[in-house]
C-alpha cells in the first residue's frame, strides 16, 4: 500500500524535477515581475493596446514557468481573454523567418484560409494573416506573440520576423503582445537599428537569486509535497508527513548541507539542484522507501566527478607516458605547439633508459597511440583544423596539450599499477 | 612557324597507339599509298596483333587466376566466420574483415583488374557487389549514392519480382535522396527474403538455417586517392552494422599496407577491420613472362630488334610500370613495321606462305626486296655470274625463298638454343650473360657470340667449376632443348638438337659416373711416388726422379674429370656459337624484324619541351630555309623568326631579364642585315614601331609557351622560368 | 562492442544505474542522460541491453551514419512511426518537434531517444545539440534524449547555453574485468580456464600499450589457434603452460610491434593458404617497387623539401668547397631540424636540378618523367601545394618518411644520409 503512495508521491516530485509543474513558493521573488507582466498582457486583452516586452534572466530560473503562469492567469481571470489568441515560437525551432511564418500560420488555424496564395514580401503574409483574424467581427482578436530563445530570432536574416511584428505592435491596428525571452543580457545589442526603433524598450530583468538558507529552502520546497496537493486520505496523509518529516531531517544534515554548499557555490541556479535530486528520487522503491543522505552523496559525487581525470585513468601506460612527455614539451618550451616527432624523441629518451617497462615500440605504434589521444582530445591542433582536413602530415601537424599539469600529477596519483619509474619521469623531466 | 612546331609537338605527345576501332579506318587507308599489297599488309597486320593479343590475354588470366581465387576463398571463409560467430558463440562480430589488395603502382591497369574481380566474385560469391572509385567517393553523400546505385541495379538483374520492397526501392532510387546504410541493410534483408520466397520450400528449410547470407562485397580502387576523413566514416557506420550486416572490404592498395594504415586510416577506423593483405602479380615478374611466353618465341613471325625491344623495356622500367602501355608499344610496332616495311608482305608464321607470297609478287614488287640493306648487302657479296642470274625473276624469287626458309630454321632452334645458355650461365656469379634472358636476347642480336665478351668470360668461369656444379647446370642447359622438338637439318648434324640432347646427356652420365675412380688415379700416383723416394740413393737421381715425377705430374694432371669438363664445354661452346649467330648477319631478317627505335621514340618517348625548344633554337628543322640552315653556332640569323630571336637571346641572360635591354639586343639582331645606310646610324638610338611590335609579340609568345613570366620583383623585368640544361 | 543477454560481466553498476533511471516508464522521464567512458567499455551494449530487457519503446542513432541533420529526423521519425515503409518529409527542427509530438501524443509512456557517437552533433549546425538537448521541453512529450559518446560532456559547450543533462560515467575495465569479459565473449564450448590463462598472458604483454577491448579481443583471437597448436600436434598438454607460453612468446612480441596496425595475419587463414598452394605467400615486406626514375624523383623530392635550399650548391656542385662546408654547419647547427619541424614545400625546377645532378648520365625531359610526378602525387608521396590550375612553377612536398626513402633509396643503391643537412 504505501508502495503505491510512494510511487505517487515520486511521481510528483519527479515532474518538479524535470522542470514542469514546479511549485509555486519557489518563484515568490518573482512576484513583481509576475504582476507586470500580468498587467501588460491584461492591458493588450482589455484596451487592445500593442506592446512588446523583454524577458530577461539566467537559464533555468523560471522565466518559462512564470510566463506560463501569467497566461493561464489571465485566460481565467479576464472575460475579454477567451479569444486571447497565443502563438508559441522558440529559436530552436524555427530557424528561419519562412519557417516561423508557416509556424505562425498553423498556430492559428489559418492553413486553409491562406490556402495556395502567393505573397509578394513577409509583410504581406504576416498583414493577410492578421487580417483573416479579424474576419467577422470588426473589432480583432488580441494575439501574444511568445518568442522564446529571443536571441536566436535575432540571427534570421536581416530579422525580418522581428523587424514586421515590433512594427504591427507599433501600428496598434491589432491588439498585439510580443514577449521575448531570453538568457542573454547583450540581446539590445543584437537587433538591428530600424528593429531597435520599432521596439518599446521595455524589459524586465528576472534573476533568482538565493542566499544559501534560501538554497535550502528551496531544497525543501522542491521534494516537500503540500498535504492538498492530493484528495485527503488518512493513509496520504500518514505518508506525507512521513515523507516531509525526512525532508526536514534532511535539510538538517551536516553531509547533506555541506554538499548543497558546495553545489550552491558552483551555481545557485535550480537546475544543478535538481540534477543533484534526481538520482537519489528515482532511486527510491518498497525496499528503500525514503531518501538518505547517503543517497544524496553518491549523486553529488558522481555529479562533481572530474570527467577528464576519469578520461585520464582510462588510457594505456604507453598513452600515459606520450601525454608525460608532451607535458615536459610545454614545459620546456613554454606552451609552444609541438608535433609528434618531437613527443616521440622525448618519449624515447625516457623509454630507452627504462625499457624494461616499455619495450621500445615501432614509431608506427606510438603514432597510433597519439591518434587515439587526438580523438580523446587530450589534445589539439593549434589552429582549429582538424587533422584530416589541413595537408599538413600528422606527423608534422602542431599540437597544443589540454591537461593541465596538476591534472596529469594528480591522475598519475591514481592510475592503477603507474610503475614508480613513470611516477618519476611525471614529476622531472630528467630521466 | 608556330604551327608546324605545334603540330609536331602533338605527333610527340598526344600520338594514342593502338586502339583498335579507330585505327582500322584510318590506318587502312593510310596503307593505300605506299609499298606492295598495302591492303594485304594490313589484314596480315590485324591477324599478328590479334594473335600476340590473344595469346597476351590468355597469359594475363592465368597469372590473375591464383589471386582471384585466394581473394573469393577468403570472401567465403570470412562469411561462414561471421555465421558461426553470429549463432554459435557469445561475441558477436565486431570487424570487418578486410582484404588489403596490394596492387602495385601501375595504376592504369588496375581498372580491368578489378572489373575483372568484380565479375568473378558476382559468379562465385555474391551478386552484392560495388566498386568505389576516389573520384565519386569526394563526399558521404556521393559515396553512399554510388555504393547504393550499384546494389540495387545489382538485384535489379538477378530479381524479377518488381512487386517486393517496391516503395522503399524506389525511394531510395531517387537520386535526390540521401542513402545510409541502415536503410540498406533493411533492403537488403527484405530482397533475401524475396530469394528464399523464390527458391523451393524443401531447400528453403535447410537455406534459413544453415546457408549464412550472402556477404555485401565493397570494393575501393586505389585506396590512396580517397579523403581520410570520408573514409573513416564510412568504415564507423559499417562496423555499426557489422553485426547483422556481412560487409566485406577490398581495398585495392598501389603503395603498401603500412603507409595506408598510418597515412590513411587513423586509429578509431582501423580497430574496426580485421585485415588479410593480399599481393597482386608485380608488374616486372608479370611482364617477364610475358617477355619469355609470348615475345622470346618462334610462335609469332613478328620480332622486335634488340633496340627496339631495349628502348621498350626502358620505358617500362624507368617511367611506367603499366603492362597496358607496353601492349601499346608493341601493337603500335607491329603496325608500323608493316606499314614501313614494304618487305614484310613476307612476315607469316609458316614458311610455306611466305614463300607463296614471294612468288605471287610481280616484278616491280620484288624489287622492293632489293632495296633491302641486308639483301644489298648479300648480292654485293655474291659472285659476278649469281649477280647476273638473279636479274631474271624466277630465280630470284629462288633465291628469296632460300634465304626465308633460312632465317626460319634458325628461328626455330634460335630461341630454345637461347634459353639453355640463359639457364646455362644463370647461376654464375655477377651474371656475365645478363640476369634475365631479355639481356642475352638484346645481345645475342647484334653482336656475334664470339665477340660477346660475357660469354668469353662465363665460359672461362665454367672451365674452373666444380663437378656437381658442371652437372646440374647441364641437366638445366638440357631441359629447355628437349622441350622443343622441332628438326633443324643442320649442315652439321652433330650440332643438330636431338643430337645435341643425347650428347649433353651422354656427357652427363659420363660425369656421375666418373669422380671416385679419379680419385683412385690421384692416390695410385701419389703411392708410386712414395715407394720410387724410398729408392733413391744419389741426389742426382732423386733429382731426375723428381723431373720426372714433375713430366708425369703435367701429363696426368689431366684428370677425366677435366678432360670430361673441356669435352663438354667446347661442344656447348661450338653448339651456341651456331645456333645463336649473329641475327643481323642473316640477309632479308628486316622481313620480320622491327628495327627503327628512333620510330618508337619519336612517337612513344614525347619531348615535348626538347621539341619546341628545338623548334625555337634551330628554327631549320622546321621550315627548310637553306639561309638558316648554314647559321653557325651562337650566331643569331637576322632573318630567323622573331621568336627564335628572342627565345635565342633570352637563353642569354640570367634569371631576371631586363626588357629594355633585350629589347636593344633584339633590335640589333634584327636590322644587323640592313644595307642602307642613311639608317645605319639613326637605328642606333630609338627603335622603329615595328620592330618594337614584333618583340613585344615574340615576347608575349614566349610567356605563352612559359618560358618567361611577368615578375614584381623588379620593374620593367621578366622572370625567366626555364634553367639552361647544360 | 556486443554481450550475450543473458549478462554484462563487469558493468553490473552501470546496468542497475541505468535500470533505476528508467523505472516507473509512466512517469516523466528524465529530460536528457549523457553517457561517455573510453571506447568499448560496453556504453552502447549495456544500454541497449537494459532497453531491450526493459522492452521500453527506444530507438538507436548512429550520428556518425546520418550524415545529415534530416537523415536524423528521419531516422527517430521512421522508427516510431507505426508502418516504417511511409517515407516523412523533415529538413528542420520545425518539423521534426512537430511530426514527434503528433506520433507520440498518444503515448503515455516515457520514450527513449539514443544518439550514439554524439560527439559528431557538434560539426553540424549550432543549434541542433541544444535544441536536442531540450527535446523534451520543445515537445512537451514524455521522452528522454540519451547521448553517448567517448568525451566527457565539457566537450560539447559551445558558446551558446545548453542543458545539462544527468551525467553517467562507464568507467574502463581493470585488467582482471578484461579477462572476465575476454572469456566471456569466447563460444562457450571452449575449456574457460585454459583459455582464461591464456588470456592472462596475452594482457601481460599488452596491457601495457594497449587497453582496447577491441584491440585485445582481436588480437586474442588471432593468437588462439597457435597457443594451441602443440597440444593439437600432441607435443604438449594443457597442463604444461610453460611449455605453451615458449611456443607462443615470440608471436605475441612480433604482434606487439605491429599494435594496432592490423598486419598480423590471422593464422588458420595462413595455414589454410598453406594448404592450397606453397608456392606464393611469399611474406612480402611493406617495400613498395617504383619505375626506376620515380624513385630517383622521389629521392630529390625528399632533398628538396628537408634541405633548405641554400644548402644545395653545397650538395650537388661537384668541387664546392669543403671548408666552406664547415663553416657554414658550424654556424647552422642550431637549424638542423627539418626532420622535427617537417617538410618544406619546393618549386618543380629545384627537385628537377637535384634530379638531374643526382641521376646519372643525361635523362631527356620526356613528358614520361613529368607524369610520373603526378602520379608520385596521385599515390601521396608528393602532395602538391596550392592549387592544381596554377601552371607556371607549381610547388610540392614530400611526404613520405625517412625510413621509407631510405629503404628506396638502398634499391638504386644511393646513401641519401649523405645528402640531408640534418645529418652531416
Amino acid at each position: 500500500m504505501t508502495g503505491t503512495l510512494l510511487v505517487q508521491a515520486q511521481d510528483i516530485v519527479k515532474r518538479r524535477l524535470c522542470g514542469n509543474s514546479l511549485p509555486v513558493q519557489l518563484f515568490s521573488n518573482l512576484q513583481s515581475a509576475e504582476t507586470d507582466i500580468y498587467n501588460l498582457l491584461k492591458r493588450t486583452v482589455e484596451y487592445a493596446e500593442s506592446n512588446s516586452l523583454l524577458i530577461i534572466g539566467p537559464k533555468s530560473c523560471g522565466k518559462s514557468t512564470l510566463i506560463k503562469k501569467v497566461v493561464s492567469r489571465v485566460k481565467k481571470n479576464e472575460n475579454a481573454a477567451k479569444n486571447l489568441l497565443v502563438v508559441n515560437l522558440n529559436g530552436y525551432m524555427q530557424t528561419d523567418d519562412r519557417i516561423a511564418l508557416d509556424e505562425i500560420t498553423r498556430q492559428l488555424q489559418l492553413e486553409n484560409t491562406i490556402g495556395d496564395k502567393v505573397f509578394g514580401s513577409f509583410a504581406e503574409t504576416l498583414s493577410f494573416l492578421l487580417q483573416a483574424l479579424r474576419t467577422g467581427s470588426n473589432e480583432s482578436q488580441p494575439i501574444l506573440f511568445l518568442l522564446e530563445e529571443f536571441d536566436l530570432f535575432a540571427q534570421h536574416k536581416n530579422q525580418t520576423l522581428l523587424y514586421n511584428l515590433f512594427d504591427i505592435a507599433q501600428a496598434g491596428l491589432t491588439p498585439l503582445a510580443v514577449i521575448g525571452v531570453t538568457c542573454r543580457i547583450d540581446v539590445m545589442e543584437l537587433l538591428e537599428k530600424r528593429v531597435k526603433s520599432r521596439f518599446s524598450h521595455r524589459q524586465i530583468f528576472i534573476c533568482n537569486t538565493w542566499t544559501f538558507k534560501e538554497y535550502v529552502g528551496a531544497f525543501k520546497d522542491c521534494l516537500q509535497i503540500k498535504v492538498e496537493e492530493k484528495k485527503k486520505k488518512a493513509k496520504w496523509k500518514i505518508f506525507l508527513a512521513k515523507w516531509n518529516k525526512n525532508i526536514d531531517m534532511l535539510s538538517e544534515d551536516l553531509t547533506v548541507l555541506e554538499i548543497l554548499e558546495k553545489q550552491f557555490l558552483i551555481s545557485q541556479g535550480l537546475s544543478g539542484l535538481q540534477k543533484l535530486l534526481m538520482y537519489p528520487v528515482w532511486l527510491l522503491s518498497n525496499q528503500h522507501p525514503l531518501i538518505t543522505p547517503a543517497d544524496i552523496e553518491e549523486s553529488a559525487k558522481s555529479l562533481f566527478a572530474d570527467s577528464k581525470a576519469n578520461i585520464l585513468h582510462g588510457v594505456s601506460v604507453l598513452e600515459l607516458c606520450l601525454i608525460i612527455s608532451m607535458n615536459h614539451l610545454m614545459i620546456i618550451h613554454d606552451n609552444q605547439p609541438f608535433n609528434f616527432h618531437m613527443v616521440y624523441n622525448e618519449f624515447l629518451k625516457f623509454s630507452q633508459k627504462k625499457s624494461h617497462i616499455l619495450h621500445n615500440y615501432s614509431k608506427a605504434v606510438v603514432l597510433k597511440a597519439f591518434e587515439h589521444l587526438i580523438e580523446l582530445e587530450l589534445l589539439k591542433t593549434r589552429d582549429h583544423s582538424g587533422i584530416g582536413i589541413s595537408k599538413i602530415q600528422k606527423e608534422y601537424q602542431p599540437m597544443v596539450l589540454l591537461v593541465e599539469n596538476s591534472q596529469l600529477l594528480e591522475a598519475i596519483g591514481k592510475y592503477p599499477g603507474c610503475p614508480t619509474d613513470v611516477k618519476q619521469w611525471a614529476q622531472s623531466s630528467i630521466v | 612557324m608556330e604551327d608546324i612546331a605545334a603540330s609536331s609537338i602533338s605527333k610527340g605527345c598526344f600520338f594514342i597507339p593502338g586502339n583498335a576501332k579507330s585505327s582500322t579506318i584510318q590506318a587502312s587507308d593510310h596503307f593505300d599509298d605506299c609499298g606492295v599489297k598495302p591492303q594485304l599488309r594490313w589484314k596480315m597486320a590485324q591477324k599478328i596483333w590479334n594473335e600476340i593479343e590473344d595469346s597476351i590475354s590468355n597469359l594475363h588470366i592465368e597469372i590473375q587466376e591464383k589471386l582471384f581465387n585466394d581473394l573469393v576463398q577468403y570472401i567465403k571463409l570470412a562469411q561462414e566466420k561471421q555465421y558461426e560467430k553470429n549463432y554459435l558463440s557469445s561475441g558477436k562480430r565486431t570487424e570487418i574483415p578486410t582484404a588489403a589488395l596490394i596492387t602495385g603502382v601501375n595504376m592504369t591497369d588496375h581498372v580491368t583488374l578489378f572489373s575483372q574481380l568484380c565479375t568473378k566474385i558476382k559468379e562465385d560469391v555474391s551478386s552484392y557487389v560495388a566498386i568505389l572509385e576516389a573520384k565519386n567517393c569526394s563526399n558521404m553523400k556521393s559515396l553512399m549514392r554510388a555504393l547504393g546505385d550499384q546494389l540495387l541495379n545489382v538485384c535489379e538483374d538477378n530479381k524479377k519480382d518488381g512487386t517486393a520492397n517496391n516503395d522503399l526501392l524506389v525511394y531510395m532510387k531517387k537520386k535526390s535522396t540521401p542513402l545510409t546504410i541502415s536503410m540498406l541493410e533493411k533492403w537488403y534483408f527484405k530482397s533475401i527474403a524475396t530469394k528464399f520466397l523464390q527458391t523451393s520450400p524443401s531447400k528453403k528449410r535447410k537455406l534459413i538455417n544453415e546457408i549464412p547470407n550472402p556477404p555485401i562485397i565493397v570494393i575501393c580502387q586505389q585506396l590512396e586517392a580517397f579523403s581520410s576523413k570520408v573514409l573513416q566514416e564510412f568504415i564507423l557506420m559499417c562496423s555499426f552494422h557489422a553485426q547483422r550486416l556481412p560487409i566485406v572490404f577490398v581495398f585495392g592498395i598501389a603503395t603498401s599496407w603500412s603507409d595506408v594504415s598510418q597515412r590513411l586510416l587513423p586509429h578509431s577506423a582501423i580497430v574496426h577491420l580485421s585485415v588479410e593483405r593480399f599481393h597482386a602479380p608485380s608488374a616486372s615478374s608479370h611482364l617477364a613472362l610475358i617477355i619469355d611466353r609470348i615475345l622470346l618465341t618462334s610462335q609469332h613471325p613478328f620480332k622486335l630488334s634488340g633496340k627496339c625491344f631495349q628502348l621498350i623495356l626502358d620505358v617500362f622500367l624507368c617511367h611506367d610500370f603499366s603492362i597496358a602501355n607496353f601492349l601499346h608499344t608493341l601493337k603500335f610496332c607491329v603496325m608500323e613495321h608493316f606499314y614501313e616495311q614494304s618487305a614484310s608482305i613476307a612476315c607469316c608464321a609458316s614458311l610455306q606462305e611466305s614463300i607463296d607470297m614471294i612468288c605471287n609478287l610481280k616484278k616491280n614488287e620484288l624489287k622492293e626486296f632489293k632495296k633491302i640493306e641486308s639483301m644489298k648487302r648479300h648480292l654485293a657479296s655474291l659472285k659476278a655470274d649469281k649477280q647476273k642470274c638473279i636479274k631474271d625473276g624466277t630465280k630470284f624469287k629462288a633465291l628469296v625463298a632460300k634465304l626465308l626458309e633460312d632465317l626460319h630454321q634458325f628461328h626455330n632452334c634460335y630461341f630454345s638454343a637461347l634459353r639453355s645458355l640463359h639457364a646455362f650461365t644463370a647461376t654464375l656469379p655477377h651474371y656475365p650473360m645478363g640476369k634475365q634472358i631479355r639481356e642475352l636476347y638484346c645481345s645475342c642480336f647484334c653482336t656475334e657470340l664470339t665477340k660477346h665478351d660475357g660469354f668469353q668470360q662465363a665460359f672461362t668461369i665454367l672451365k674452373v667449376s666444380s663437378r656437381d656444379q658442371l652437372i646440374e647446370r647441364l641437366e638445366s642447359c638440357l631441359k629447355p632443348l628437349q622441350l622443343s622438338e622441332l628438326s633443324s637439318d643442320s649442315s652439321q648434324d652433330e650440332l643438330h638438337f636431338s643430337t645435341a640432347c643425347s650428347r649433353i646427356k651422354y656427357l652427363i652420365n659420363s660425369l656421375k659416373s666418373i669422380g671416385e675412380n679419379d680419385e683412385v688415379e690421384m692416390n695410385e700416383n701419389t703411392e708410386d711416388r712414395e715407394e720410387q723416394l724410398e729408392t733413391v740413393k744419389y741426389a742426382y737421381q732423386l733429382q731426375e726422379r723428381l723431373r720426372a715425377k714433375a713430366e708425369k705430374k703435367r701429363v696426368k694432371k689431366m684428370t677425366k674429370y677435366e678432360k670430361l669438363r673441356e669435352e663438354a664445354l667446347t661442344f656447348l661452346r661450338k653448339f651456341y656459337e651456331y645456333h645463336l649467330r649473329k641475327v643481323k648477319s642473316f640477309p632479308l631478317y628486316e622481313v620480320f624484324y622491327f628495327d627503327s627505335s628512333a620510330t618508337i621514340r619519336r612517337h612513344i618517348v614525347a619531348a615535348p619541351r626538347l621539341s619546341i625548344q628545338t623548334a625555337l633554337s634551330d628554327p631549320y628543322q622546321y621550315l627548310q630555309v637553306a639561309s638558316l640552315e648554314t647559321a653557325a653556332y651562337g650566331v643569331i640569323p637576322s632573318n630567323a623568326p622573331d621568336i627564335c630571336v628572342a627565345y635565342k637571346l633570352h637563353n642569354e641572360s640570367g634569371n631576371i631579364i631586363n626588357l629594355y635591354d633585350w629589347l636593344m639586343a633584339f633590335q640589333t639582331v634584327v636590322t644587323s642585315q640592313r644595307e642602307d645606310k642613311e639608317n645605319e646610324h639613326e637605328e642606333s638610338d630609338d627603335v622603329d614601331d615595328i620592330t618594337q611590335a614584333r618583340f613585344i609579340k615574340a615576347v608575349s609568345e614566349l610567356q605563352f609557351l612559359g618560358f618567361i613570366k611577368p615578375t614584381k620583383k623588379k620593374t620593367d623585368h621578366v622572370q625567366r622560368l626555364t634553367w639552361s640544361h647544360t | 562492442m556486443s554481450v550475450e543477454e543473458v549478462g554484462l560481466p563487469a558493468r553490473q553498476k552501470q546496468v542497475q544505474q541505468l535500470t533505476t533511471l528508467f523505472h516507473h516508464p509512466s512517469h516523466s522521464a528524465v529530460p536528457s542522460i549523457f553517457i561517455y567512458g573510453h571506447s568499448s567499455t560496453g556504453k552502447s551494449v549495456t544500454l541497449s541491453h537494459v532497453l531491450k530487457t526493459r522492452k521500453l519503446t527506444h530507438v538507436i542513432v548512429n550520428c556518425v551514419e546520418c550524415y545529415t541533420t534530416s537523415l536524423l529526423f528521419l531516422e527517430v521519425l521512421r522508427s516510431f512511426s507505426s508502418n516504417e515503409e511511409s517515407i516523412w518529409k523533415c529538413d528542420n527542427m520545425n518539423d521534426f518537434v512537430r511530426n514527434l509530438r503528433k506520433i507520440l501524443s498518444k503515448s503515455e509512456e516515457a520514450v527513449y531517444i539514443v544518439f550514439d557517437k554524439a560527439e559528431s552533433l557538434r560539426d553540424r549546425n549550432v543549434n541542433i545539440l541544444p535544441a536536442i538537448m531540450n527535446l523534451q521541453e520543445l515537445t512537451s512529450c514524455n521522452l528522454c534524449v540519451i547521448l553517448v559518446s567517448e568525451l566527457p560532456w565539457e566537450k560539447f559547450y559551445n558558446g551558446i547555453g545548453i542543458r545539462d543533462p544527468f551525467i553517467i560515467f562507464f568507467p574502463d575495465y581493470t585488467k582482471e574485468e578484461l579477462v572476465e569479459v575476454l572469456c566471456h565473449l569466447q563460444s562457450p564450448d571452449t575449456d574457460l580456464d585454459f583459455y582464461r590463462h591464456y588470456v592472462t598472458m596475452v594482457l601481460a604483454v599488452f596491457f601495457l600499450a594497449c587497453r582496447d577491448l577491441r584491440e585485445l579481443r582481436h588480437l586474442a583471437e588471432m593468437n588462439f589457434s597457435i597457443y594451441k597448436e602443440p597440444i593439437e600436434k600432441g607435443v604438449a598438454t594443457v597442463n604444461d603452460k610453460h611449455k605453451l607460453w615458449k611456443n607462443l612468446e615470440p608471436h605475441l612480441r612480433s604482434a606487439l610491434q605491429k599494435l594496432y596496425m592490423r598486419e598480423v595475419s590471422s593464422d588458420e587463414w595462413e595455414k589454410l593458404q598453406s594448404k592450397s598452394s606453397e608456392t606464393a605467400l611469399v611474406k612480402r615486406q611493406n617495400i613498395v617497387e617504383l619505375p626506376f626514375y620515380s624513385k630517383f624523383i622521389l629521392i630529390s623530392a625528399y632533398l628538396a623539401s628537408y634541405n633548405p635550399a641554400k644548402t644545395d650548391r653545397r650538395f650537388f656542385v661537384k668541387n664546392a668547397g669543403k671548408m666552406k662546408r664547415t663553416a657554414h654547419s658550424m654556424k647552422k647547427d642550431e637549424k638542423k631540424s627539418a626532420h622535427l619541424r617537417g617538410p618544406h614545400a619546393f618549386p618543380l625546377d629545384r627537385m628537377m636540378a637535384i634530379f638531374y645532378s643526382i641521376v646519372d648520365g643525361r635523362v631527356p625531359p620526356t613528358a614520361n618523367i613529368f607524369a610520373q610526378i603526378s602520379s608520385l602525387v596521385s599515390l601521396r608521396f608528393l602532395s602538391q601545394i596550392g592549387h592544381e590550375d596554377q601552371i607556371d612553377s607549381p610547388r610540392y612536398k614530400c611526404i613520405v618518411s625517412l625510413e621509407f626513402i631510405t629503404n628506396i633509396a638502398k634499391t638504386v643503391n644511393f646513401e641519401i644520409i649523405r645528402y640531408l643537412f640534418d645529418f652531416v
